[in-house]
Protein backbone atom coordinates (compact mmCIF):
# COMPACT_ATOMS: atom_id res chain seq x y z
CA UNK A 1 0.00 0.00 0.00
CA UNK A 2 3.04 1.90 0.07
CA UNK A 3 2.12 4.50 -3.01
CA UNK A 4 -0.67 6.04 -1.32
CA UNK A 5 1.65 7.24 0.58
CA UNK A 6 3.81 8.35 -1.63
CA UNK A 7 3.17 11.92 -1.15
CA UNK A 8 4.21 11.81 2.57
CA UNK A 9 7.36 10.11 1.35
CA UNK A 10 8.39 12.47 -0.83
CA UNK A 11 8.17 15.14 1.77
CA UNK A 12 10.59 13.33 3.86
CA UNK A 13 12.85 11.53 1.00
CA UNK A 14 15.70 14.61 2.28
CA UNK A 15 15.93 13.25 5.59
CA UNK A 16 15.08 9.09 5.40
CA UNK A 17 17.80 6.57 4.41
CA UNK A 18 19.19 5.97 0.31
CA UNK A 19 16.27 5.34 -1.89
CA UNK A 20 16.05 2.03 -3.99
CA UNK A 21 16.21 3.48 -7.62
CA UNK A 22 14.09 1.84 -10.14
CA UNK A 23 16.42 -0.43 -12.40
CA UNK A 24 16.14 -3.10 -15.22
CA UNK A 25 17.80 -5.58 -16.11
CA UNK A 26 18.46 -6.96 -19.84
CA UNK A 27 20.07 -10.04 -20.89
CA UNK A 28 21.22 -9.55 -24.84
CA UNK A 29 23.45 -12.31 -26.59
CA UNK A 30 26.96 -11.87 -25.26
CA UNK A 31 26.54 -9.11 -22.59
CA UNK A 32 23.91 -8.11 -19.99
CA UNK A 33 22.32 -4.09 -19.42
CA UNK A 34 21.30 -2.74 -16.08
CA UNK A 35 19.45 0.71 -16.94
CA UNK A 36 18.91 2.70 -13.40
CA UNK A 37 17.04 6.32 -12.88
CA UNK A 38 18.66 8.25 -11.30
CA UNK A 39 17.28 11.53 -11.50
CA UNK A 40 19.16 14.32 -10.72
CA UNK A 41 22.62 12.54 -10.30
CA UNK A 42 25.68 13.98 -12.01
CA UNK A 43 28.13 10.95 -13.50
CA UNK A 44 30.73 11.69 -11.34
CA UNK A 45 28.54 11.54 -8.19
CA UNK A 46 27.86 7.86 -8.87
CA UNK A 47 29.88 4.88 -6.97
CA UNK A 48 29.79 1.72 -8.75
CA UNK A 49 31.14 -1.89 -8.02
CA UNK A 50 30.71 -4.44 -10.45
CA UNK A 51 31.12 -8.13 -9.86
CA UNK A 52 30.22 -11.60 -11.22
CA UNK A 53 26.96 -11.82 -10.38
CA UNK A 54 25.92 -7.93 -9.45
CA UNK A 55 25.63 -4.54 -9.52
CA UNK A 56 25.81 -2.12 -6.95
CA UNK A 57 25.64 1.51 -7.25
CA UNK A 58 25.46 4.45 -4.87
CA UNK A 59 24.81 7.85 -6.10
CA UNK A 60 24.55 11.36 -4.81
CA UNK A 61 21.99 14.01 -6.08
CA UNK A 62 20.14 17.07 -5.94
CA UNK A 63 16.60 16.66 -6.69
CA UNK A 64 14.50 20.09 -6.86
CA UNK A 65 16.62 21.67 -4.34
CA UNK A 66 16.48 18.38 -1.90
CA UNK A 67 19.52 15.79 -1.26
CA UNK A 68 18.80 12.41 -2.18
CA UNK A 69 21.38 8.84 -1.91
CA UNK A 70 20.30 6.25 -4.03
CA UNK A 71 21.62 2.76 -3.21
CA UNK A 72 20.60 -0.43 -4.83
CA UNK A 73 22.03 -3.90 -5.17
CA UNK A 74 21.15 -5.12 -8.64
CA UNK A 75 21.07 -9.25 -8.82
CA UNK A 76 22.60 -10.70 -12.17
CA UNK A 77 20.52 -13.67 -13.72
CA UNK A 78 23.87 -14.53 -15.30
CA UNK A 79 27.78 -13.91 -15.00
CA UNK A 80 29.23 -11.21 -16.15
CA UNK A 81 33.43 -10.39 -16.33
CA UNK A 82 33.51 -7.19 -14.52
CA UNK A 83 36.67 -6.42 -16.40
CA UNK A 84 34.86 -5.51 -19.60
CA UNK A 85 32.30 -3.78 -17.70
CA UNK A 86 31.15 -0.19 -18.85
CA UNK A 87 29.26 2.62 -17.58
CA UNK A 88 27.41 5.87 -19.72
CA UNK A 89 25.19 8.33 -17.94
CA UNK A 90 22.29 10.10 -19.90
CA UNK A 91 19.92 12.33 -18.62
CA UNK A 92 20.18 11.01 -15.12
CA UNK A 93 19.98 7.09 -16.29
CA UNK A 94 22.90 5.04 -15.46
CA UNK A 95 23.63 2.02 -18.21
CA UNK A 96 25.78 -0.38 -17.37
CA UNK A 97 26.96 -2.93 -19.88
CA UNK A 98 29.27 -5.65 -18.89
CA UNK A 99 30.34 -8.95 -21.09
CA UNK A 100 28.75 -12.32 -20.73
CA UNK A 101 31.67 -14.26 -18.92
CA UNK A 102 30.43 -17.49 -21.43
CA UNK A 103 28.63 -16.21 -24.02
CA UNK A 104 29.39 -19.25 -26.33
CA UNK A 105 26.41 -21.03 -26.99
CA UNK A 106 27.36 -24.81 -27.76
CA UNK A 107 25.60 -26.49 -30.47
CA UNK A 108 23.77 -29.94 -28.76
CA UNK A 109 22.61 -32.83 -31.46
CA UNK A 110 18.82 -33.80 -30.99
CA UNK A 111 18.43 -37.30 -30.48
CA UNK B 1 -20.18 -4.08 -12.21
CA UNK B 2 -19.47 0.12 -13.41
CA UNK B 3 -17.77 2.79 -11.65
CA UNK B 4 -20.72 5.59 -10.99
CA UNK B 5 -18.96 8.95 -11.06
CA UNK B 6 -20.57 11.10 -8.03
CA UNK B 7 -20.39 15.15 -9.30
CA UNK B 8 -20.55 18.73 -7.35
CA UNK B 9 -18.74 20.98 -9.52
CA UNK B 10 -19.85 23.30 -12.16
CA UNK B 11 -21.04 21.60 -15.16
CA UNK B 12 -19.34 22.20 -18.47
CA UNK B 13 -20.88 22.46 -21.65
CA UNK B 14 -19.84 20.36 -24.87
CA UNK B 15 -16.59 19.36 -23.01
CA UNK B 16 -13.22 17.82 -23.50
CA UNK B 17 -13.00 14.55 -20.87
CA UNK B 18 -9.49 13.11 -20.60
CA UNK B 19 -8.65 10.19 -18.79
CA UNK B 20 -5.51 9.24 -17.36
CA UNK B 21 -4.56 6.26 -15.78
CA UNK B 22 -1.47 4.56 -14.18
CA UNK B 23 0.34 2.82 -17.62
CA UNK B 24 3.63 2.60 -19.13
CA UNK B 25 5.77 5.62 -18.24
CA UNK B 26 3.28 7.02 -16.26
CA UNK B 27 2.21 9.28 -19.30
CA UNK B 28 -1.41 9.47 -18.52
CA UNK B 29 -1.03 10.56 -15.23
CA UNK B 30 2.00 13.02 -15.55
CA UNK B 31 -0.10 14.79 -18.32
CA UNK B 32 -3.19 14.75 -16.30
CA UNK B 33 -1.74 16.23 -13.43
CA UNK B 34 -0.19 18.85 -15.48
CA UNK B 35 -3.29 19.73 -17.18
CA UNK B 36 -5.15 19.69 -14.07
CA UNK B 37 -2.08 22.68 -12.31
CA UNK B 38 -2.04 24.86 -15.72
CA UNK B 39 -5.59 24.80 -16.45
CA UNK B 40 -6.24 25.31 -12.62
CA UNK B 41 -8.68 23.00 -13.00
CA UNK B 42 -10.95 21.98 -9.42
CA UNK B 43 -11.76 18.53 -8.03
CA UNK B 44 -15.78 18.05 -8.95
CA UNK B 45 -16.00 14.94 -8.24
CA UNK B 46 -14.98 11.00 -7.41
CA UNK B 47 -15.58 7.80 -9.42
CA UNK B 48 -16.99 4.96 -7.24
CA UNK B 49 -15.65 1.76 -8.82
CA UNK B 50 -16.63 -1.33 -6.91
CA UNK B 51 -14.28 -3.85 -8.81
CA UNK B 52 -11.76 -1.85 -6.91
CA UNK B 53 -9.66 -3.61 -4.06
CA UNK B 54 -9.62 -2.11 -0.85
CA UNK B 55 -7.48 0.78 -1.37
CA UNK B 56 -7.75 4.70 -0.98
CA UNK B 57 -6.38 7.30 -1.43
CA UNK B 58 -5.52 9.51 1.79
CA UNK B 59 -6.00 13.56 2.35
CA UNK B 60 -5.98 14.69 5.60
CA UNK B 61 -6.62 12.11 7.66
CA UNK B 62 -9.60 11.37 5.27
CA UNK B 63 -10.32 8.82 3.04
CA UNK B 64 -10.88 10.08 -0.64
CA UNK B 65 -11.69 7.83 -3.58
CA UNK B 66 -8.67 7.17 -5.96
CA UNK B 67 -10.23 7.91 -9.40
CA UNK B 68 -11.34 11.62 -9.26
CA UNK B 69 -12.94 14.16 -11.68
CA UNK B 70 -11.58 17.21 -11.99
CA UNK B 71 -12.94 20.23 -14.30
CA UNK B 72 -13.09 23.88 -15.38
CA UNK B 73 -13.09 25.85 -18.48
CA UNK B 74 -14.43 22.92 -20.90
CA UNK B 75 -12.33 20.28 -19.70
CA UNK B 76 -12.74 17.13 -17.77
CA UNK B 77 -9.75 15.43 -16.57
CA UNK B 78 -10.91 12.08 -14.82
CA UNK B 79 -7.62 10.68 -12.96
CA UNK B 80 -6.62 7.61 -11.26
CA UNK B 81 -4.43 7.98 -8.17
CA UNK B 82 -3.83 4.10 -8.51
CA UNK B 83 -2.90 1.56 -10.95
CA UNK B 84 -6.09 -0.50 -12.57
CA UNK B 85 -6.29 -4.07 -13.52
CA UNK B 86 -8.23 -4.72 -16.33
CA UNK B 87 -11.85 -5.31 -14.83
CA UNK B 88 -11.38 -2.15 -12.27
CA UNK B 89 -10.64 -0.42 -15.88
CA UNK B 90 -13.58 -1.69 -17.97
CA UNK B 91 -15.59 -0.51 -14.70
CA UNK B 92 -13.87 2.79 -14.85
CA UNK B 93 -14.26 3.34 -18.46
CA UNK B 94 -18.00 2.35 -18.58
CA UNK B 95 -18.80 4.70 -15.50
CA UNK B 96 -17.23 7.06 -17.28
CA UNK B 97 -18.91 6.95 -20.43
CA UNK B 98 -22.65 6.84 -18.94
CA UNK B 99 -21.60 10.23 -17.31
CA UNK B 100 -19.85 11.79 -19.83
CA UNK B 101 -22.83 10.99 -22.72
CA UNK B 102 -24.86 13.10 -21.32
CA UNK B 103 -22.59 16.21 -21.37
CA UNK B 104 -22.20 15.72 -25.71
CA UNK B 105 -18.45 16.44 -25.59
CA UNK B 106 -16.61 16.62 -28.12
CA UNK B 107 -14.16 14.56 -27.66
CA UNK B 108 -12.99 12.05 -25.23
CA UNK B 109 -9.11 11.75 -24.65
CA UNK B 110 -7.26 8.52 -23.44
CA UNK B 111 -3.50 9.47 -23.27
CA UNK B 112 -1.46 6.52 -22.80
CA UNK B 113 2.62 5.16 -23.16
CA UNK B 114 3.65 3.04 -26.13
CA UNK B 115 7.04 1.27 -24.60
CA UNK B 116 9.70 2.09 -26.70
CA UNK B 117 12.94 0.08 -26.01
CA UNK B 118 15.24 2.62 -27.40
CA UNK B 119 13.56 5.49 -25.38
CA UNK B 120 16.56 6.52 -24.14
CA UNK B 121 18.00 7.45 -27.73
CA UNK B 122 14.63 9.52 -28.92
CA UNK B 123 15.06 13.32 -27.84
CA UNK B 124 11.52 13.85 -29.02
CA UNK B 125 9.27 11.26 -29.10
CA UNK B 126 6.08 10.32 -31.25
CA UNK B 127 2.78 10.45 -30.38
CA UNK B 128 0.50 8.44 -32.59
CA UNK B 129 -3.22 8.85 -32.76
CA UNK B 130 -6.32 6.53 -33.33
CA UNK B 131 -9.48 7.89 -33.58
CA UNK B 132 -12.79 5.57 -33.17
CA UNK B 133 -14.81 6.63 -36.32
CA UNK B 134 -14.63 9.39 -38.99
CA UNK B 135 -16.82 11.84 -36.71
CA UNK B 136 -14.18 12.01 -34.38
CA UNK B 137 -11.48 12.22 -36.78
CA UNK B 138 -12.88 14.85 -38.28
CA UNK B 139 -13.59 17.15 -35.35
CA UNK B 140 -9.56 16.66 -34.13
CA UNK B 141 -8.82 18.55 -36.71
CA UNK B 142 -4.98 19.35 -36.81
CA UNK B 143 -4.36 17.22 -33.47
CA UNK B 144 -0.70 17.24 -33.76
CA UNK B 145 -0.08 13.68 -33.70
CA UNK B 146 0.24 10.68 -36.55
CA UNK B 147 -2.72 8.90 -37.57
CA UNK B 148 -1.32 4.44 -36.79
CA UNK B 149 -1.44 2.91 -40.20
CA UNK B 150 -3.06 -0.46 -40.38
CA UNK B 151 -2.39 -3.10 -37.78
CA UNK B 152 -4.11 -3.95 -34.76
CA UNK B 153 -4.32 -2.49 -32.06
CA UNK B 154 -4.95 -3.89 -28.18
CA UNK B 155 -4.94 -3.04 -24.77
CA UNK B 156 -6.34 -0.26 -22.52
CA UNK B 157 -7.05 2.37 -25.64
CA UNK B 158 -9.39 -0.10 -27.34
CA UNK B 159 -11.43 -1.01 -24.43
CA UNK B 160 -11.86 3.19 -24.08
CA UNK B 161 -12.49 3.73 -27.57
CA UNK B 162 -15.08 1.09 -28.11
CA UNK B 163 -16.78 2.67 -25.05
CA UNK B 164 -16.80 5.67 -26.07
CA UNK B 165 -18.09 4.49 -29.75
CA UNK B 166 -20.86 2.96 -28.05
CA UNK B 167 -22.42 5.99 -26.63
CA UNK B 168 -21.53 7.91 -29.95
CA UNK B 169 -19.09 10.09 -28.21
CA UNK B 170 -16.16 11.29 -30.54
CA UNK B 171 -13.03 9.81 -28.56
CA UNK B 172 -9.37 9.16 -29.46
CA UNK B 173 -6.45 7.33 -27.51
CA UNK B 174 -2.85 9.42 -27.64
CA UNK B 175 0.04 7.09 -27.30
CA UNK B 176 3.68 8.17 -26.95
CA UNK B 177 6.54 6.75 -27.39
CA UNK B 178 7.89 5.82 -23.74
CA UNK B 179 9.95 4.12 -21.19
CA UNK B 180 7.95 1.07 -20.19
CA UNK B 181 9.08 1.14 -16.51
CA UNK B 182 10.09 4.61 -15.74
CA UNK B 183 8.35 8.12 -15.25
CA UNK B 184 8.70 9.90 -18.35
CA UNK B 185 7.60 13.29 -17.82
CA UNK B 186 9.61 13.81 -21.69
CA UNK B 187 6.69 11.53 -23.28
CA UNK B 188 3.81 13.53 -21.37
CA UNK B 189 5.09 17.20 -22.74
CA UNK B 190 4.81 15.15 -26.28
CA UNK B 191 1.44 14.64 -25.19
CA UNK B 192 0.03 17.82 -23.79
CA UNK B 193 1.75 19.67 -26.95
CA UNK B 194 -0.31 17.11 -28.96
CA UNK B 195 -3.77 18.04 -27.12
CA UNK B 196 -3.21 21.82 -28.21
CA UNK B 197 -6.03 22.11 -30.20
CA UNK B 198 -8.44 21.04 -27.29
CA UNK B 199 -7.25 22.95 -24.38
CA UNK B 200 -5.10 25.71 -26.25
CA UNK B 201 -1.16 26.54 -25.96
CA UNK B 202 0.17 25.20 -22.35
CA UNK B 203 3.42 26.42 -21.19
CA UNK B 204 5.40 22.84 -20.96
CA UNK B 205 8.91 24.96 -19.46
CA UNK B 206 7.55 23.84 -15.53
CA UNK B 207 7.12 19.94 -16.86
CA UNK B 208 11.04 20.13 -18.47
CA UNK B 209 12.38 21.66 -14.94
CA UNK B 210 10.24 19.77 -12.73
CA UNK B 211 11.26 16.85 -14.89
CA UNK B 212 13.60 15.16 -12.09
CA UNK B 213 11.51 15.82 -9.31
CA UNK B 214 8.48 13.90 -10.95
CA UNK B 215 10.53 10.95 -11.76
CA UNK B 216 11.68 10.80 -8.19
CA UNK B 217 8.12 11.29 -6.68
CA UNK B 218 6.09 8.49 -8.41
CA UNK B 219 8.95 6.35 -8.27
CA UNK B 220 6.72 4.18 -5.66
CA UNK B 221 3.76 4.42 -8.58
CA UNK B 222 5.73 3.66 -11.46
CA UNK B 223 6.69 0.38 -9.59
CA UNK B 224 3.35 -0.83 -8.51
CA UNK B 225 2.38 -0.15 -12.17
CA UNK B 226 4.84 -1.89 -13.84
CA UNK B 227 3.58 -5.14 -11.16
CA UNK B 228 -0.17 -4.44 -12.57
CA UNK B 229 1.18 -4.38 -15.57
CA UNK B 230 3.03 -7.63 -15.63
CA UNK B 231 -0.74 -9.13 -13.49
CA UNK B 232 -3.15 -7.75 -16.28
CA UNK B 233 -3.62 -8.56 -19.71
CA UNK B 234 -2.14 -5.33 -21.42
CA UNK B 235 1.45 -6.67 -20.36
CA UNK B 236 0.88 -9.56 -21.95
CA UNK B 237 -0.36 -8.36 -24.86
CA UNK B 238 1.23 -6.49 -27.86
CA UNK B 239 -0.07 -3.10 -28.18
CA UNK B 240 0.45 -2.05 -31.68
CA UNK B 241 0.99 -4.27 -34.96
CA UNK B 242 1.81 -2.71 -37.93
Amino acid sequence: MGWYYREVRWAVYSVRGPVEPISDVFVERDRVKVVVDLPGTRKEDVNLLVREDAVFLEARANVGGNPVTYRKLIRLPVEVDPEGARATMRSGMLVVEAPIKRPQFRRIGVE
Amino acid sequence: MTAVVKEWGPRQSNPVVLLGIPGPGLVGIIAADYLIEKLGLQESGVVEVPALPSVAAVRDGVLVPPVRVYSGGGVYVVKSDVPLLPDAFVAVVEGVMNWAMEKRPRMAVFIGGVPEQSRMDIQKPEVFVVFNGQDASRAAGDVKATRLGDGLLSGYPVVFLWAAKRRGIPAMALMVQSFMKYPDPGAAAEAIRSMEPFVGEIDLGELEARSEAIRLKLKDLMEQTSQVMAQGEEAKAVPYIA
